[in-house]
């Protein structure tokens, strides 16, 4: 059920962009790597998508960017992480790069259901094993690590703007979650604030009625992928992208780019939501913002990378 | 009256450093250049509480920010003239292209034959008149050739710095003291300060809105300078045309920088920040915190700007 509505998602955009729909090696829907410690990366097609909840009105806890929704064109296909990025390809990348990310964490404390500022903690003990997410990570040095990826490779990894992670997320759904309107037919796509989270700890906020497994952040790739054969975008880890952080979609890029002030901003864009995350807000068009320097150990990151720039230079 | 001065003083007392500087006209930095005022730095808060009355819901006056200026700077004491665009055109050569939106029985129409040269109002337009039937782009082209015929840094103003002026030291969405304007049921005060939307111009323009309900003897466009300054000695902010800012628009102030520093996206933008209200304006719209936007190329019979200038 599933693969078919996806296949014919991915059918329906391909045709829409004939132009980008062969492009050897990356046609949409395949995954590569492009190094053994490089990051399982899946190619996105290109399409157009509407950014935002339009009736905003009838969605809980859309905030008030989402209603100012905005077709946004994705122009041409683009490369992003299957999964996101793991404690044990971000360790690769701390122990090649020399990058020294500061000590200090905002940390989960589940006995009293609460975050701690951790002077000590750091993303190494963060997460209990290298497959799960890498978190208590700033946006820095998120994009460290993709610059570090792109060095490496010689590709143009980079993180997602806001557009194409929303774009890859909905993955050519047009309801408020990948799987449908319902937060409590999630548990088997992703891992946020449900039952089980909600018997170890009670937060101030309601719970999906439903079982994922999972009280707390959880190895990555444990979840059904959605139409574009993206995990875990839904839940678990927050996600840094490119994006400066605003509260009104009015004026911004139409396209994939992201959008930056000029002089650099204070806050970035986190979406998808975690563990924690009340049903309200599991939706693929909720937003945050958080100061960019901010380490936490519900934020990760996936990456991004463009495709066919190399056979562009080299015309 | 003596509140004004009151404000200023005020405000040098916060400022220590910037007080020898009198808030009076400097000489003009070159012979086309405008007179300019001295604006102190200091702390305000752009935009307005999410219970303050006249909200215009969607245009992200709302929830405000609280912004630091920690440099004066120097702004035009009155909105570009006809006279002075002309220099520059004729200095330049600038051109552009044929076409404004001007007002025709009650209703604004994009009219091709209509331009800066002639907006369309009953008389030619004088020298002394603001002008208007100018793009952002002509904006900017005027304040680029002011700098270098100066040799300063004139610029638009960016909308934090606009805003405050606009307030002129106080914290009301009016330098005058007018908090509501209660449109349709309160003798306005506005039309001492400003030249907007009123009983006067109502027989002329016939908009569908409300007028603020006093007399400003002016039906259309009025001569810069022919109302009364705030305590910035800045004439016409509110009223008379709608101003261009620098900044790009998006229709919340998340994430906006808490400074003077015009807020713009790298790849540009196509909306661009439109301030103060103009001589159509109702009053809701004549106030210093309330935003608007168009289209950078955009053309009106009611909107020029003015320029500012790094101190």
């Amino acid at each position: 059920m599933r693969s078919a509505a996806a296949t014919l998602a991915l059918a329906s955009i391909a045709a829409a962009f004939p132009s980008w729909s062969a492009e050897p090696g990356h046609e949409p829907g395949s995954a590569f790597r492009d190094c053994d410690v490089c990051p399982d990366m899946v190619v996105v097609p290109a399409g157009l998508f509407v950014m935002g909840t339009p009736r905003a009105a009838d969605a809980r806890g859309a905030a008030a960017a989402e209603a100012d929704a905005v077709v946004v064109t994705i122009a041409r296909p683009f490369a992003l992480g299957r999964r996101e990025v793991t404690r044990a390809e971000y360790a690769r990348f701390i122990a090649d790069s020399g990058h020294e990310p500061q000590a200090g964490c905002r940390v989960w404390d589940a006995e009293l259901a609460r975050f701690n500022d951790d002077g000590r903690r750091s993303w190494q003990d963060a997460a209990p094993a290298d497959d799960f997410p890498a978190t208590c990570v700033s946006f820095a040095d998120a994009v460290a690590y993709a610059a570090w990826l792109a060095a490496k490779t010689g590709e143009r990894y980079r993180l997602p703007s806001e557009a194409e992670w929303e774009y890859s997320a909905r993955a050519g759904s047009r309801t408020l979650r990948p799987w449908g309107d319902d937060a409590a037919d999630g548990c088997d796509a992703a891992n946020t604030y449900d039952l089980v989270a909600a018997s170890r700890f009670r937060l101030g906020w309601p719970e999906a009625r439903c079982r994922d497994g999972q009280a707390e952040l959880a190895p990555v790739g444990q979840f059904a992928a959605n139409a574009f054969g993206l995990q875990d975008m839904i839940g678990n880890a927050r996600e840094w992208v490119q994006d400066c952080a605003t509260g009104s979609y009015v004026g911004r890029p139409r396209d994939a780019r992201a959008w930056e002030w000029i002089g650099g901003c204070g806050e970035r864009i986190q979406r998808g939501g975690s563990w924690l995350t009340p049903p309200d807000e599991t939706r693929s068009a909720a937003r945050s913002g958080a100061p960019a320097g901010e380490r936490a150990a519900d934020a990760g990151f996936r990456v991004a990378r463009d495709l066919g720039a190399r056979v562009r230079e080299e015309r | 009256m003596t509140r004004a001065p009151f404000a200023m003083l005020l405000m040098l007392a916060a400022f220590p450093a910037w007080a020898q500087q009198a808030p009076a006209a400097e000489p003009r930095d070159c012979p086309a250049c405008p007179e300019l005022a001295l604006v102190p730095p200091g702390q305000f808060q752009m935009g307005s509480a999410p219970d303050a009355p006249e909200l215009e819901p969607g245009r992200g006056e709302s929830p405000p920010a609280r912004l630091s200026f920690a440099r004066p700077f120097m702004i035009s004491s009155r909105e570009v003239t006809h006279g002075e665009y002309r220099q520059f055109v004729e200095a330049t050569g600038a051109k552009s292209a044929a076409g404004c939106r001007v007002l025709s029985g009650g209703q604004w129409i994009q009219d091709p034959d209509r331009s800066w040269r002639d907006p369309g109002f009953a008389a030619p337009p004088r020298d002394d008149e603001p002008v208007v039937c100018v793009s952002w782009e002509d904006a900017r082209a005027f304040a680029e050739w002011l700098a270098a015929e100066s040799g300063k840094r004139y610029r638009l103003p960016s909308e934090a710095e606009w805003e405050y002026v606009a307030r002129g030291g106080t914290s009301f969405p009016r330098y005058w003291g007018e908090n509501d304007s209660r449109e349709d049921l309160a003798l306005s005060l506005a039309c001492d300060h400003a030249n907007v939307y009123d009983a006067s111009a109502v027989d002329g323009l016939r908009l569908p809105g409300p007028n603020a309900r006093c007399s400003d003897r002016a039906a259309a466009l009025a001569p810069v300078a022919q109302f009364k300054p705030n305590a910035f000695g800045v004439y016409d902010i509110i009223g008379n045309a709608r101003e261009w800012v620098m900044d790009c628009f998006t229709a919340s102030y998340a994430g906006r920088p808490p400074d003077a520093r015009a807020w713009t996206w790298q790849g540009g933008c196509e909306l661009k920040g439109v301030r103060g209200g103009s001589f159509a304006s109702r009053p809701r719209d004549a106030r210093a915190p309330a935003r608007g936007a168009e289209l950078a190329g955009h053309r009106q019979s009611d909107l020029g700007f003015r320029v500012a200038r790094d101190y």
